[in-house]
């Protein structure tokens, strides 16, 4: 069934590239079909990052998808998406449900979808598959980390959302809370992700579970024209079943995750600011005998950053952004580090980016981004044995095309 | 730093605040036009906004708004800018941003004026928008407040 789906969604994006189309196909019964699929190289120094094998250049970077929707009635629609990408040796064009829901939108003020649900994380959690929505390739991986992607990508619930309440002369509010269950596939790259965080100590070992998770989200569109206000919350509970140092232990993650942000639209020009908050407590039991590791280990966590776009012409569009990421913000200066058996700098990350994109013609995108960073805490530990380098560099272009 | 940074979004939430600009509401050179069943006779800027941000569904009298948009030229892009506040690229992402999270359709899209008094005139609860020497007896305008 995933290799026919999968099938489908290359001879739909081939006949259409060929073909020059980039609007929606009609297809039978009055459904909209819309897709993409985008191909991305990878370069860096120093380090291997996002692929596996970056410092020598990777083409396993890609991503494609597909979707059908159909309004019922005026108030009903339908819709489904497949998706599936390859990041280096993770992911790997496996075929995933990337979101399917039903929304009914009973007023503009208040509508309940049900199904699978994107997660309205920040400013761009929702749309992160789609780089032909921003200038960028790579998005600030501070805020939005590529290995854990799919993870936080949607969850299986219910949602209730409403749109451009009014303020009475203070702008509108649209909002939307998620409840529901997140399964993790650990392919996808969250157990890379958590293993390089264990650090040779242990492994995960089993599926990842979040059976309970709430989103909150409100989005303020202030009386300054261009310029919106959003603030989330994400509350999730699970256990991770893993190997530690050889015994099989339950790890019970509590997580409360806070963001913030800022978009100015002036014009050709677009401002953004996103500030992460992430608290999480861990409590780790041993499955043998049900006693438990030690105290429970607490770990704040803060990220932010500042970006531009500016369109310059109809087919050209220059952005930027610095981001920085501090995993433990208790431990910015990384004086913890050493005793980790890690160099400092494995305490923060600091990324510069310039990104160049350009509209080639209708439906057809390219890109090229260089990045400049500083420090390792992103960095894999999986892939990187060694993470000794504090300043390294990393690159990429990509092709994209969408209907 | 991170006081440095609540400062800042501080400073960006007094700006929202305190600095209500009012929208731009004058018409220009551009004419909103509806079908005749419509009941409303005027809309603020910001209702005008919200239809075709496709967060405003219904007229105030119920029915279901129908909204539509030329596909390129000057009226197209004055509209956009005067009532919408976004070129027609960023228009463009917000629509397929809705498209591709499954929470909205493309809007109809019409080639060009007369293809669009057409389209306002013959279905129920339309609205669109014309440059200001369009016939528009077949359809009403609306005054945008």
């Amino acid at each position: 069934m995933k290799k026919a789906i999968l099938t489908m969604m290359t001879t739909a994006f081939f006949c259409f590239g060929l073909m020059g189309h980039a609007r929606a196909m009609d297809g039978p019964g009055g459904v909209d079909i819309h897709g993409f699929i985008a191909q991305g190289f990878l370069i860096s120094s120093e380090y291997n990052y996002l692929s596996h094998k970056s410092t020598d250049g990777s083409f396993e970077y890609n991503e494609m998808g597909i979707n059908f929707s159909k309004d019922l009635t005026d108030k009903l629609r339908l819709g489904i998406q497949f998706f599936a990408r390859d990041i280096g040796d993770a992911a790997n064009n496996k075929v995933t449900l990337d979101w399917a829901y039903g929304d009914y939108r009973w007023r503009d003020w208040l509508g309940i979808r049900a199904g699978r649900i994107k997660l309205p994380l920040g400013l761009y959690n929702e749309t992160r598959d789609y780089d032909f929505l921003r200038t960028s390739i790579v998005l600030p991986q501070c805020n939005y980390s590529d290995m854990l992607r799919d993870t936080l990508l949607a969850a299986n619930g219910l949602s209730l959302y409403g749109n451009a309440i009014p303020l009475f002369g203070a702008g509108d509010l649209d909002y939307q809370v998620v409840m529901g269950a997140l399964y993790a596939d650990l392919d996808s790259g969250i157990e890379k992700y958590s293993n390089s965080a264990l650090q040779g100590a242990g492994e995960i070992a089993g599926a990842v579970v979040y059976d309970t998770l709430y989103v909150g989200k409100i989005r303020w569109n202030t009386p300054l024209s261009g310029l919106a206000l959003t603030a989330d919350i994400l509350k999730v509970r699970g256990k991770v079943p893993m190997l530690l140092l050889g015994n099989s232990v339950t790890m019970d993650s509590d997580i409360q995750h806070i963001r913030s942000g800022i978009e100015f639209t002036w014009e050709d020009l677009v401002l953004v600011f996103e500030y992460n908050y992430l608290d999480a407590e861990n409590t780790t039991t041993l499955d043998a005998n049900q006693m438990m590791l030690g105290e429970p280990a607490k770990l704040e966590s803060e990220t932010y950053y500042w970006g531009a776009s500016y369109r310059f012409t109809d087919w050209f569009e220059v952005g930027a952004y610095y981001g920085v990421n501090y995993p433990d913000k208790n431990d910015k200066d990384g004086n913890d580090q050493p005793a980790l058996g890690q160099p400092k700098h494995n305490a923060w990350q600091k990324d510069i980016a310039l990104s160049l994109r350009f509209d080639i013609v209708q439906g057809w995108i390219f890109k090229l981004e260089g990045h400049k960073v500083n420090g390792t805490a992103e960095v894999l530990s999986v892939d990187n044995p060694d993470k000794s380098e504090e300043d390294w560099y990393y690159g990429a272009a990509k092709l994209t095309f969408s209907f | 730093m991170k006081n440095k940074i609540w400062i800042g979004v501080l400073i960006a939430i007094l700006v929202g605040i305190l600095c209500p600009l009012p929208q731009i509401a004058w018409a220009g050179d551009v004419v909103v036009i509806a079908n005749k069943s419509v009941s409303d006779s005027s809309l603020s800027g910001e209702e005008l906004k919200n239809i075709f941000l496709a967060k405003k569904s219904q007229w105030s009298s119920g029915g279901s708004i129908n909204f539509a948009i030329l596909k390129q030229g000057a009226a197209h892009e004055a509209f956009l800018k005067q009532y919408i506040q976004k070129t027609p690229d960023q228009f463009e992402r917000y629509f397929r941003k809705l498209i591709f999270t499954g929470k909205g359709k493309a809007p109809t899209t019409l080639s060009d004026e007369k293809e669009m008094v057409s389209y306002v005139s013959s279905t129920a609860g339309a609205i669109g928008y014309v440059s200001s020497g369009t016939d528009t007896n077949a359809v009403k305008t609306i005054n945008v407040q």
